[in-house]
C-alpha cells in the first residue's frame, strides 16, 4: 500500500489548492473590475470604467466604486454615473457557476455627467430621422397657406368649373343657332303659299265636266295635298328641334348660373384656415417636440436594451471549447446571471428618482418571469408625480413582448419652443399637463399611445403679420387642450399621428379672425369669376335671352304656318256624281219653277178672259 | 520538453512498475480530455499527488491529450448532447440537477460531460495498453532503441545521467 501511496503529496495538494484560492481572493478584485470594463466596453460601445472593486467574504458580496458609462455619441459625457454599486450573493450558485444578486443597490446614479477623458471607442451610429416626419409641420404648414393670396392670382391658378360649363354652353348655343336656321328655312314662302293657293283654286273652280276630269282634278289635288303636307311635316320637325334646343340651352343656362357660386364655394374652402384646413395645426406645433421626444426614449432603450436584455440566443450557438448548458426543469433552475431585486436612486437636476428592476437576467428562459421595471417620484421639481411601470417579456424568444406604463402628473412645462415660422417663435410659456401613455414593443414593432391633458396654457410669441400672427393671435385664446399621440412601425421606420382638440379650437379662432378677410375675398372672387363668365359669354356672342325670344317668335310663325297649311289641306274636291245629282235637281227645280210661271199665265189668262166675258 | 522526454525514456528504461506510469496516462487522458477548470479534475490533482503516479508521464500525456481533445470536441459536444437529452436518462438528470452537488460538477454541459464519458470508459483500456506497451518495450523495442541516435544523444546528456543516478539513490532509500 505504502509504495502506492505518497502522504506528502495531499499536503502538496492542500498547498496548491490554498494557494490558488488565496491568489484567487488576492487579485479577484482586478479580475472583477477587468471583466466589468471589457464587458460593459463591448456591449454599450464606449468605455466603461470603475474606480476600484472591494470584495466582501461575510455576506459574500461586492461593491463596485465609481462606475462610469461614457456615451458613445458623445464622448466628453458619460451615459450613466453610479456612485456605488453593492451586491449580495449567493456563495453556493457561485460554486454551480451561477451569479445569483439577491439584492442590489445603486447609489445615486446620474446621467449626462461630463468626463475628463473622452469615452469614445469607435464613429457613433446616429438615429435615422425619418424625412416624412421631420418635415412634417414643412407640409402642413404648406397645406394650410400662410397668407391669403389675391383674386386674380386664384383664378390664375385654378380651373373654373364656370368657364367649362360656359364653353359646352357656347356648343350648345351654336347648335341651336344652326337648327334655328334650318326651322327658318323650313318655312314656306309667300310665292310658294300663292302657289299652293292658285294650283288649289284651279282644281276646285269650274265644272266638272266628266268622270275623266273629276279624275284629272283629283290627282292634281292628291298631288298638291302630298307636297302640302311635306311642308307641314318639316315645320313640325323644326319646331321640335327647336324646343328641344330651347329646353337644352335653358338647362346649361342654369347651369352657368350656379357655377360662378359653385367655383366661389370650392375656392373658399381652399384659400382659408376653415376647421378642415387647420387640422393638423396641432401635428405642426408639438410633431418635431414628440419626434425628439421619442428619439429620446428609443436612442435610451437602444443603449439599455443590450445591457438589461441581453439576447440568450446569441449565446446558445454552439461553441465547441466552452460546450453547451442544458437546462432542466426544476424548482431550483437558476439563469448562469441574475440579479432578483435592483434598487437604484437617481439623481436628476430636478430631483430624486427611485427605480426598482426585478429579475434581471439574460436567460429568462430558464428563470420564466420576465424583467420588471418600477421608476417612481413625487419629489421633483416641476412634477407632482412620476410612475413608470415595465415588464420585459423574453421569457418565449418567439413571443418577446416588452410595455411601459407613464403616468406623469403635474408636468410643469415653461418656454416650450413649438415652432418658428420665419424666425418668428412660438412657445408653450407656461402650461401643466397630464400624460398616460403606454409603450409596446412587439416584435420589433413599437406601438405607443399616449393621452396628454394640458391646464392653464399661456402661448407666446409669433409674427407681427401673415399665418404666424394669425396663429399666436388664435392661440392666445386656447387654455385648455389635449393631445393625444401614437406611434406605430419598426424603430427605425416610425409613423406618429398627433391629435388633438386643439386643432378645432384653432380652428374657431381661426374662421373669427379671418372672417372679414374672407368676405372680401369671396366677394371679390365672385365679382371676378362673374366678371369672367360674362366676358366669355360675350366674346362668343351668346345671347340666351335673344335666342329665346327668337325661338318664341320663329316658333310662332311655324304653326301660323302650319295652320295655313291645314287650312288648305281641308279643301276637297266633290264627287261626280253628287255633283250630277245637284244639277238634276236644280234642272228638276227650274223645270217646276217653269211649269209654275207657265200655269200661272195661262191662269192669267183665263181669269182675264173671264173678265171680258162678264 | 527535452527534460521531460529524458525523464519518460529513465523511466521506461528503470524497472519500475509500469502501473505509475499506465496511472498517469490515465489521469492525464481524463484531464487532458475533459475542461481543465472542471471541478472534477480536483479529484484528479489529488489522486495525482497523492498516488504515486508518474508526473513527468503524467505532464506529457496531458499535453498530448489537451491537443487531442481540441480536435475531438465536437465529438464530445455531440455525444454530451445526447446523453443529455435522451428522454430514458431524464429522470436520472433531473434529480441529478436537483443536488446542489452535483450541479456543482457541471455535469449539465455537454463538452464535459461527453468528454468526461469518453474518457472514464476509455481509462481501463487506456491502463491495460499502457501497461502493455510499456512491458513490451522493455522486452523488445528498448534493445532497438537504445541503439538509435536520439537515445544516443539524450544518454550523453549531463542531465539524463544525473536524473537516472537520482532514481538509483531514491530507489535505494
Amino acid at each position: 500500500m505504502m509504495t502506492w501511496l505518497r502522504w506528502q503529496g495531499a499536503l502538496a495538494f492542500i498547498a496548491i489548492v490554498v494557494f490558488s484560492l488565496v491568489a484567487a481572493w488576492f487579485f479577484l478584485d482586478d479580475w472583477i473590475e477587468y471583466n466589468i470594463e471589457s464587458l460593459g466596453k463591448e456591449l454599450v460601445g464606449a468605455k466603461v470604467t470603475l474606480d476600484d472593486v472591494e470584495t466582501v467574504l461575510s455576506p459574500l458580496g461586492f461593491k463596485l466604486i465609481g462606475l462610469e458609462v461614457a456615451d458613445k455619441t458623445k464622448p466628453f459625457e458619460n451615459l450613466v454615473q453610479v456612485d456605488q454599486i453593492s451586491a449580495q450573493l449567493q456563495g453556493v450558485d457561485l460554486l454551480m457557476g451561477q451569479v445569483i444578486i439577491n439584492d442590489m443597490q445603486l447609489h445615486n446614479m446620474q446621467f449626462s455627467t461630463e468626463r475628463e477623458v473622452s469615452g469614445a471607442l469607435s464613429v457613433s451610429r446616429q438615429v435615422d430621422i425619418d424625412d416624412e416626419t421631420a418635415s412634417a409641420p414643412k407640409k402642413i404648414l404648406d397645406k394650410v397657406g400662410i397668407t391669403l393670396p389675391e383674386p386674380d392670382e386664384i383664378l390664375k391658378n385654378e380651373k373654373l368649373q364656370s368657364i367649362s360649363v360656359g364653353k359646352a354652353l357656347d356648343a350648345e348655343y351654336q347648335h341651336c343657332v344652326a337648327v334655328s336656321e334650318r326651322a327658318k328655312q323650313s318655312i314656306p314662302d309667300k310665292e310658294k303659299l300663292k302657289n299652293y293657293e292658285d294650283r288649289l283654286s284651279k282644281i276646285l273652280k269650274g265644272k266638272i265636266t266628266s268622270l275623266d276630269n273629276y279624275r284629272q282634278r283629283k290627282q292634281l289635288l292628291d298631288s298638291l295635298r302630298d307636297e302640302i303636307k311635306a311642308s307641314k311635316h318639316s315645320l313640325l320637325e323644326a319646331k321640335k328641334a327647336l324646343l328641344l334646343c330651347r329646353k337644352n340651352l335653358a338647362v346649361q343656362v342654369k347651369e352657368l348660373k350656379g357655377a360662378p357660386e359653385s367655383d366661389l364655394r370650392r375656392l373658399k374652402e381652399k384659400y382659408q384656415l376653415s376647421g378642415g384646413g387647420a387640422e393638423n395645426v396641432s401635428k405642426m406645433l408639438f410633431g418635431e417636440q414628440a419626434q425628439q421626444w421619442l428619439e429620446t426614449v428609443i436612442v435610451w432603450y437602444e443603449k439599455l436594451a443590450p445591457v438589461l436584455l441581453a439576447d440568450e440566443l446569441e449565446t446558445e450557438e454552439s461553441e465547441r471549447s466552452a460546450g453547451r448548458v442544458v437546462y432542466f426543469p426544476s424548482f431550483t433552475a437558476l439563469p448562469d446571471f441574475l440579479i432578483r431585486h435592483a434598487a437604484i436612486s437617481i439623481s436628476l437636476p430636478q430631483g430624486e428618482v427611485f427605480a426598482e428592476l426585478d429579475d434581471i437576467t439574460h436567460q429568462p428562459e430558464v428563470l420564466g418571469r420576465p424583467v420588471s421595471l418600477k421608476v417612481f417620484s413625487e419629489s421633483l421639481q416641476g412634477l407632482d408625480e412620476l410612475l413608470i411601470e415595465g415588464s420585459f417579456d423574453h421569457v418565449n424568444p418567439k413571443k418577446v413582448h416588452e410595455s411601459l406604463d407613464f403616468t406623469l402628473h403635474g408636468i410643469e412645462l415653461s418656454e416650450l419652443e413649438l415652432l418658428s415660422v420665419d424666425g418668428n417663435a412660438i412657445t408653450l410659456s407656461k402650461a401643466l399637463a397630464d400624460l398616460k401613455a403606454t409603450l409596446v414593443i412587439h416584435k420589433g414593432e413599437l406601438n405607443v399611445n399616449s393621452e396628454t391633458v394640458f391646464h392653464e396654457a399661456i402661448f407666446l410669441g409669433g409674427g407681427k403679420k401673415g399665418f404666424s400672427r394669425e396663429l399666436s393671435l388664435a392661440l392666445k385664446g386656447v387654455h385648455e387642450f389635449n393631445l393625444n399621440a401614437s406611434v406605430k412601425g419598426s424603430l427605425r421606420e416610425l409613423d406618429v399621428d398627433i391629435k388633438s382638440n386643439l386643432d378645432s379650437q384653432l380652428a374657431k379662432a381661426f374662421s373669427r379672425r379671418l372672417k372679414q378677410k374672407q368676405k372680401k375675398l369671396e366677394k371679390e372672387l365672385e365679382e371676378a369669376i362673374n366678371a369672367r363668365v360674362a366676358a366669355f359669354l360675350q366674346e362668343k356672342g351668346i345671347d340666351a335671352d335673344q335666342f329665346n325670344v327668337d325661338s318664341q317668335d320663329l316658333s310662332a310663325t311655324l304653326d301660323n304656318n302650319r295652320e295655313y297649311l291645314e287650312e288648305l289641306l281641308n279643301n276637297e274636291l266633290s264627287d261626280f256624281e253628287a255633283q250630277q245629282k245637284i244639277e238634276l235637281e236644280k234642272k228638276k227645280k227650274a223645270e217646276l219653277k217653269r211649269a209654275k210661271r207657265k200655269s200661272k199665265e195661262k191662269l192669267k189668262k183665263q181669269f182675264k178672259k173671264m173678265e171680258i166675258n162678264f | 520538453m527535452l527534460n521531460m522526454l529524458a525523464k519518460l525514456l529513465a523511466v521506461l528504461n528503470s524497472d519500475r512498475a509500469p502501473n505509475q506510469v499506465s496511472f498517469a496516462f490515465v489521469l492525464a487522458m481524463i484531464v487532458g480530455l475533459t475542461p481543465v477548470m472542471s471541478p472534477h479534475n480536483l479529484i484528479c490533482l489529488f489522486l495525482l499527488l497523492v498516488v504515486r503516479a508518474h508526473l513527468a508521464s503524467f505532464l506529457l500525456a496531458f499535453a498530448f491529450f489537451s491537443g487531442i481533445a481540441y480536435l475531438l470536441d465536437p465529438i464530445f459536444d455531440g455525444l454530451g448532447y445526447q446523453l443529455l437529452s435522451a428522454s430514458s436518462l431524464q429522470n436520472l438528470w433531473n434529480s441529478l440537477y436537483s443536488s446542489a452537488v452535483w450541479r456543482f460538477t457541471h455535469f449539465n454541459n455537454t463538452i464535459l460531460l461527453g468528454s468526461l464519458v469518453v474518457s472514464m470508459c476509455s481509462a481501463l483500456p487506456m491502463f491495460a495498453m499502457s501497461q502493455f506497451m510499456i512491458k513490451k518495450y522493455r522486452q523488445s523495442f528498448l534493445v532497438w532503441v537504445k541503439k538509435t541516435k536520439v537515445v544516443q544523444v539524450l544518454k550523453g546528456n549531463q542531465l539524463y545521467r544525473l536524473v537516472v543516478k537520482a532514481t538509483e539513490v531514491r530507489d535505494a532509500l
